[in-house]
């Protein structure tokens, strides 16, 4: 699971651009959206799309699960790995 | 006729000129374009830099300190705009690919003056405009009635980028991405400048920004010497005298 969590923090990194940020400065339970690292709608967006490439897990938009998966890393660790299983 | 503008200030950014002082050193031949080299915007926090593509970064290097804490309107001109991002995305969709969310919404023809708008709170109105064959000419007249509904100043910005190859047969692709942003103020208002007059001249055939894309470099060259005769349309010219 750690080897997860340091991946989707690598992958976020990556696909929003945060040039100045290192995996090491992304808490994994930090809130991901407004406060925490503050990204917004369109990261979730950008972030949804790249773990449907990388992963091949599908993303219910319209479900209340959907926040909760997003919430933090860590969280979008768990959802990535149930979803592969 | 002649429509008659003052050039408070203005700034321009090529790889390797990004001053006044780089581009006096280009006009005497000592200094080049540097390959390779990125427009500096580390006066952005890193949240809101991530977003600009390289030509973003061109318009954000000149227009920016131009704006800053001003609510004046911008004029954004571009032939192509972002058009590495577009050309991306239309090759993602002819081979089925999903699109990127980010790049759908920045490679629309306003994308710059939108991000331009937004990061430096602007409220006054931004527009963008192609410009067609003429850009100069274009942003030129547009900025003249913004002044002459009632503007006192505004920011009129020119930027172009390197063509996708397959875009090389019906335009001619800038060598390198080039951003010139100009600071108009009414000429009523201002006694700091530079004096600009749009008017009738430049007898012999200007070419097409389609087959001209370098186009922003009279205009910078005359910009540099603070004074000169830049062809900005057919039978068009902009005056440039201290």
């Amino acid at each position: 699971m750690s080897e997860l969590v340091e991946e989707l923090k690598q992958l976020i990194i990556d696909v929003l651009n945060l040039e100045d940020i290192t995996p090491e400065e992304i808490q994994a339970d930090e809130a991901l959206f407004g406060e925490g690292l503050g990204l917004d709608s369109i990261d979730a967006l950008e972030l949804g799309l790249a773990l449907q490439r990388k992963y091949n897990i599908s993303i219910d938009a319209e479900s209340e699960n959907t926040k909760t998966h997003f919430a933090s890393v860590n969280n979008l660790a768990q959802f990535v790995a149930e979803s592969r299983a | 006729m002649s429509i008659e503008f003052v050039i408070s200030a203005w700034r321009a950014w090529a790889p390797g000129l990004s001053d006044a002082a780089d581009w006096q050193r280009w006009r005497l031949g000592e200094a080049s374009l540097v390959e390779g080299d990125q427009p500096d915007v580390s006066f952005l926090p890193a949240m809101q830099r991530r977003r600009l593509s390289p030509l973003a970064k061109a318009a954000f290097a000149t227009a920016y300190p131009l704006l800053h804490d001003r609510d004046i309107p911008l004029l954004c001109c571009s032939v192509h705009g972002e058009a590495l991002r577009t050309f991306s995305l239309l090759r993602d969709v002819a081979s089925g690919e999903s699109l990127s969310p980010t790049a759908f919404g920045l490679s629309v023809h306003n994308a710059i003056a939108g991000q331009l708008s937004i990061l430096c709170g602007i409220h006054s109105p931004a527009l963008a405009l192609a410009g067609g064959d003429f850009p100069l000419q274009a942003g030129l007249l547009e900025a003249a009635g913004l002044l002459a509904e009632g503007a006192q100043e505004l920011v009129l910005l020119f930027c172009e980028e390197p063509l996708p190859e397959m875009y090389l047969a019906s335009a001619q692709s800038a060598q390198s991405i080039c951003a010139t942003a100009l600071h108009l103020t009414a000429t009523a208002s201002s006694e700091q400048g530079l004096r600009a007059a749009l008017a009738p001249g430049a007898p012999e055939q200007v070419e097409s920004a389609f087959a001209r894309a370098d186009y922003q470099l009279p205009l910078i060259a005359a910009l540099t010497d603070g004074a000169g005769r830049v062809p900005v349309g057919q039978g068009w010219e902009l005056c440039i005298h201290g």
